[in-house]
């Protein structure tokens, strides 16, 4: 079938763009950069669509094509092939992955236009696509942990794409060294999962799980949680969640992309395409779930009090990213796929739509400059407010559909604590509604800010080539959750189309029993909840902003919560006061006086002072003085031979 | 008076050790009579040579023939190893070709002393005796005390020879020891004879002593920590090829003798052997990355960094198992690629005299030389194990033996350590790409051709070994020793 038999083509297309553009890029013109990087893009978008189509065109239950080009490793009983995999899951993140790729490609050809390494960033874009296609595609687990790697490096290199800034070469930093943890919890899980089956396919893995793991049993436990690690570093969870806002230095369409759209999501597909493990251990979920919730209304309230309309986002990515995981720990894998789905539409849109007002106000990002600007830029506020309802949870919008499921299912959930997972994500819904219109209301009504006239006379609407990519978005916010209407069968077309990779063994993938009356006032109260907090939000943002300040300047609670929160719960000072001032203390009494590590974040820190430290006191044992090297040669053969004696006397 | 009986000797099994000598005999030759222009093809000869040897061993795979009355085995583990030898000893005279007419040590004897330290390490490989191995030793160290401080006018060069020659000789000295002790104790030299004699001699402490004095001799030459304080100084001090050199060919040697001394004479000893193997696999790796990350150097760093990568084929050794042997074997093929490609480029960013080597001289390489930066990043993300580079199908597969034996702490300490050499890998990849030239004047890159070549030629090997490794690895599965 044409498509599915070039499911190769998928990500390789965009590996050619990346290694055109980055070894011949800077001797081509920025017109033919551009074609290589959204060509290649767009012509993947159109293979992975004829593959879609033909995976809809077989019958449900052989929704699984695999595709092997070659078998990479083998050793002893352990085979990796290079293969792809293209099912139902894999295919609704290959339609997100490529559609929206491919439009933020266009997008950037506009919004990098003025940028130097114009080449440079478009390769690595590319490769970010193909890294990601690959991790998505894989057929086994070590391909999906190189997709893993490689869009951690891409995300890295972009975020630092502006490495004159010190402050976006830390941030890219600290998004690698704070990937790394969750990596590495990855890779160890993927030894476990070797080591318990023999193989590392999916295909293989899978359908053992069930006889081969005991339910709640150590190994599954074990197991899963590492993967979760992993997720919790790749999706900006709690604890790991501090490098996302920062991540927000690199350039607004990256942010879109990787640090909105789709890298982050990476944790969910993990997770969602490992459901027969997490199934198997109720103890995983349930934390899954905790950490899932507890991420969402932190980082809900972390967004309310930020002034850089990016950080704003980010916050909120971070936030609707613990709903998918919220999802996810309650068994409800579709609602978190479908969450995915729909916040790539809305929250790309809203990303690019801050990069054009950003555009537009010459690189200001700071809200406090902005407002009514609805007026100069049409395009962009009429998107934005789409998008805007669509993440407050509005219906009919994209975002009100599947935040409605992910509602319902924890509140019908079987994971310990679902009720109270209930309340914190419904909460949450308000708190989202609140501060996306404060984000609105302080940048597309009242009265322009900025005091620079030479911004105040510069704000324009952005180019075509900018805001079709934002229309083509919006438009999907408002028909992309029309997939989750109800069905005359019970469940609706995703989940149809979903179920068979999440059914599990003895059960039959059913809905929730739930009466109709139930479900519509659930859906009232998470409908209110977001029109809650617009109406709070009009009131401070737009009716009376005084009122705002008012109630700061009256001082007590308010006020401290406030600050607490804009100080983004001191978490950084946390980590940085527990474990980074420590070892700096120590360091500076003596011990440890060699290194001089600018001291760039908690985490990272500790694991670099650490092993620094440790490296600076071996050091000092070569002076350089043949006679001590032979000195610790001659200890260390006195300790060989006792060693050796000591163990076979042993016997 | 009964006539000497002459043993047959097979002299088609030792072809590419024949053609070393003579190359490296005829190098000597030519440079009393070629002129300074004449010289400057030199390294091409020695190249020449490297490429008819490594074919003639390559040509022996599958051949097992033992010859020169038992002392001399010619089979898959010693032919691997051989082909290690060849690419190290060819791409080091590429590299030196450029690097010897700046320094002004293009002569003859500096390629014949690389290519008589291959004759050793091809010794090594096939020696089946104690006394062989330790000619082969000898010969190949006394060729590298040499080399190291082959640019006489330096003096950390001179430094380097002088302190590798003592701290040489007094290893030496403990595995010449060990092996008296040993053939006191079994009253053989032959090694597959000492291990049919092992089986009875448990506990006995004079085959003991032997054991961990030959432990640490082997230890010396493969720079194991505690046994490893020459290597930073010897390979910061000595020419960057000399260093890509002996961090290569000759430490594949060292691991070649080590496995076959453990798995034919010691084998009865495997019970107590892997846990001091197992630990000096965990020092030397945790050691190495440890410190490597606290320098500012590069060509020190790499020093670190190779002893670190000492540590991950030792963990082959400690698994002794034929995925562990057959794992160390490949790993060192992907390791000479790697490892002698990242010199190369170093050598390209040191320029002259060697006088740009810190990470600071790296800042702005992206900019100022996009495809040295390009190919040295390839190198250092092999070096660190990132997919789909060989690096990481080397530890994959050597990590993996050890998983398959039930040696798990040991793959995660691995592991472990190998996430930690990120950190300084990609220090130099920010330098090259995330930080501006700092202003001062460095030398203008300029990369000659047979750098290019060699960086190329390294560029490709890493990127083909990493995405279709099957055959390669194939070929060193059969190349395994019975444990």
């Amino acid at each position: 079938m044409w498509g599915l038999e070039h499911i190769w083509w998928v990500p390789i297309l965009p590996l050619i763009g990346a290694t055109i553009n980055g070894l011949v890029g800077h001797l081509l013109s920025k017109r033919a950069v551009g074609v290589v990087a959204v060509g290649s893009t767009g012509l993947s978008f159109l293979v992975a669509l004829a593959a879609f189509g033909n995976i809809l065109g077989l019958a449900p239950d052989q929704r699984v094509y695999e595709s092997v080009l070659f078998t990479w490793i083998q050793a002893g009983s352990f085979t990796a092939e290079a293969a792809l995999q293209v099912d139902p899951l894999s295919a609704v993140f290959l339609m997100v992955v490529t559609g929206v790729g491919f439009l933020i490609h266009v997008y950037s050809v506009g919004y990098m236009g003025h940028e130097a390494g114009y080449p440079r960033y478009f390769a690595y874009l590319n490769l970010f696509m193909f890294s990601m296609l690959l991790l998505i595609l894989g057929a086994n687990f070590l391909l999906m942990f190189i997709g893993w790697e490689g869009v951690g490096l891409c995300s890295y290199l972009l975020i630092g794409y502006y490495y004159e800034k010190q402050s976006a070469s830390d941030a890219g930093k600290k998004a690698f060294v704070m990937n790394r943890i969750g990596d590495f919890g990855f890779l160890l899980a993927i030894m476990w999962i070797f080591w318990t089956f023999g193989s590392i396919d999916y295909t293989t893995v899978f359908p053992v799980a069930h006889d081969k793991l005991a339910l709640g049993g150590l190994a599954v436990t074990g197991i899963t949680l590492l993967l979760f690690l992993g997720a919790t570093g790749k999706s900006a969870q709690i604890p790991l969640y501090t490098w996302l806002p920062d991540a927000m230095e690199g350039p607004t369409p990256v942010s879109a992309l990787i640090h909105a759209a789709t890298m982050v999501t990476a944790g969910v597909y993990m997770v969602a395409r490992c459901n027969a493990l997490f199934n198997l251990a109720p103890m995983t979920m349930m934390i899954v779930a905790l950490i899932g919730a507890t991420t969402a209304i932190f980082a809900a309230t972390m967004g309310l009090y930020q002034f850089d309309i990016k950080r704003v986002l980010a916050y909120s990515t971070v936030s609707q990213l613990g709903y998918m995981f919220l999802a996810c720990g309650v068994g409800a894998y579709v609602a978190a796929v479908f969450h995915v789905m729909t916040h790539a539409f809305f929250k790309a849109c809203l990303f690019l739509g801050s990069g054009s007002v950003i555009h537009g106000m010459s690189g200001e990002q700071d809200m406090r400059q902005m407002g009514g600007l609805g007026k100069k830029m049409p395009m962009t506020h009429a998107t934005f407010l789409i998008s805007t309802l669509a993440i407050a949870g509005i219906p009919p919008l994209a975002g009100f559909f599947s935040k409605d499921e992910i509602l319902l299912s924890a509140f019908l959930g079987h994971t310990p604590g679902h009720l109270l997972y209930w309340v914190l994500a419904t909460i949450a819904a308000a708190v989202t509604a609140f501060y996306m219109f404060r984000l609105y209301f302080m940048t597309f009504t009242g009265e322009l800010r900025a005091e620079d006239h030479h911004v105040r006379d510069h704000v324009h609407e952005s180019p075509n080539v900018m805001t079709m990519p934002l229309v083509i978005l919006a438009g999907l916010a408002v028909v992309g959750g029309f997939l989750g209407l109800p069905m005359i069968e019970g469940g609706h077309a995703l989940k149809n189309f979903l179920d068979p990779v999440f059914a599990q063994p003895g059960h039959a993938a059913g809905g929730h029993d739930v009466s109709v009356g139930l479900e519509l006032l659930l859906m009232g109260v998470s409908v209110g909840m977001g029109v809650l907090g617009i109406l709070t939000a009009r009131y401070y943002y737009s009716v009376k902003p005084e009122a705002a300040v008012e109630l700061l300047n009256k001082g007590g609670m308010i006020k401290s919560i406030y600050t607490l929160m804009q100080n983004k719960y001191y978490v950084d000072e946390i980590y940085d006061a527990l474990i980074v001032k420590p070892i700096v203390a120590v360091s500076d009494k003596g011990l440890w006086r060699f290194f001089d590590v600018k001291v760039v974040d908690g985490l990272v820190n500790f694991a670099a002072t650490f092993f620094m430290g440790l490296g600076s006191m071996f050091r000092t044992a070569h002076t350089g003085l043949t006679r001590s090297y032979a000195y610790a040669m001659v200890f260390g053969g006195v300790f060989l031979a006792g060693f050796w004696l000591f163990l076979s006397s042993g016997k | 008076m009964t006539p000497i009986k002459i043993p047959s000797i097979a002299l088609d099994a030792i072809g590419p050790e024949m053609v070393l000598t003579a190359t490296a005999m005829v190098l000597l030759m030519i440079e009393v009579f070629a002129d300074k222009k004449g010289r400057d093809h030199l390294g091409y000869i020695a190249l020449g040579g490297s490429v008819l040897a490594g074919a003639l061993a390559y040509k022996l795979s599958g051949v097992s023939v033992t010859t020169f009355g038992g002392l001399y085995v010619v089979d898959n583990f010693s032919t691997f190893f051989k082909i290690i030898f060849m690419i190290s000893a060819g791409l080091t005279a590429l590299i030196s070709v450029k690097y010897a007419q700046d320094e002004g040590i293009n002569h003859g004897e500096y390629y014949a002393m690389i290519l008589f330290a291959t004759v050793g390490m091809c010794v090594m490989a096939s020696a089946r005796d104690l006394i062989t191995i330790f000619m082969g030793v000898e010969v190949m160290s006394i060729a590298l005390y040499v080399l190291a401080g082959m640019t006489r006018t330096r003096e950390v060069s001179n430094e380097a020879s002088l302190k590798y020659f003592i701290l040489g000789a007094f290893s030496s000295g403990f595995l010449l020891y060990g092996m008296a002790l040993v053939y006191g104790a079994t009253g053989t030299t032959q090694l597959q004879a000492i291990g049919k004699a092992a089986g009875l001699l448990t506990g006995n402490p004079m085959f003991i002593a032997g054991a961990v004095m030959m432990t640490i001799g082997f230890a010396f030459k493969v720079a194991a920590v505690p046994f490893h304080m020459w290597t930073p100084d010897v390979y910061q001090g000595s020419p960057a090829p000399v260093t890509a050199f002996m961090s290569t060919g000759p430490k594949a040697a060292a691991f070649a003798a080590f496995l076959r001394v453990f798995a034919e004479a010691f084998p009865a000893m495997k019970e107590d052997w892997w846990v001091i193997i197992w630990s000096l696999a965990v020092l030397t790796m945790t050691m190495g990355n440890v410190v490597a990350l606290v320098q500012n150097d590069v060509k020190r760093m790499l020093a670190y960094s190779s002893i670190a990568h000492a540590g991950y084929i030792l963990v082959g050794l400690a698994v002794a198992s034929p995925a562990g042997s057959s794992g160390a074997a490949f790993y060192l093929l992907v390791y000479a690629f790697m490892n002698i490609g990242a010199f190369a480029l170093l050598i390209v960013a040191a320029g002259k005299g060697e006088r740009t080597t810190t990470y600071q001289d790296f800042s702005g390489m992206g900019r100022r030389s996009p495809l040295t930066a390009l190919a040295l990043t390839i190198m250092v993300f092999s070096l660190a194990g990132i997919p789909p580079t060989a690096g990481f199908a080397g530890k994959f597969y050597l990590f993996m033996s050890a998983l398959e034996k039930g040696f798990v702490w040991l793959a995660v300490i691995a592991v472990i350590n190998s996430v930690v050499s990120v950190f300084y890998y990609l220090k130099l990849v920010v330098y090259m790409y995330m930080r501006d030239e700092d202003g001062e004047a460095r030398p203008e890159i300029s990369v000659a051709a047979p750098l290019a070549v060699a960086a190329v030629v390294t560029v490709c090997a890493v990127m083909w070994l990493g995405v279709m490794p099957a055959k390669y690895i194939d070929f060193a599965k059969s190349a395994f020793l019975p444990f």
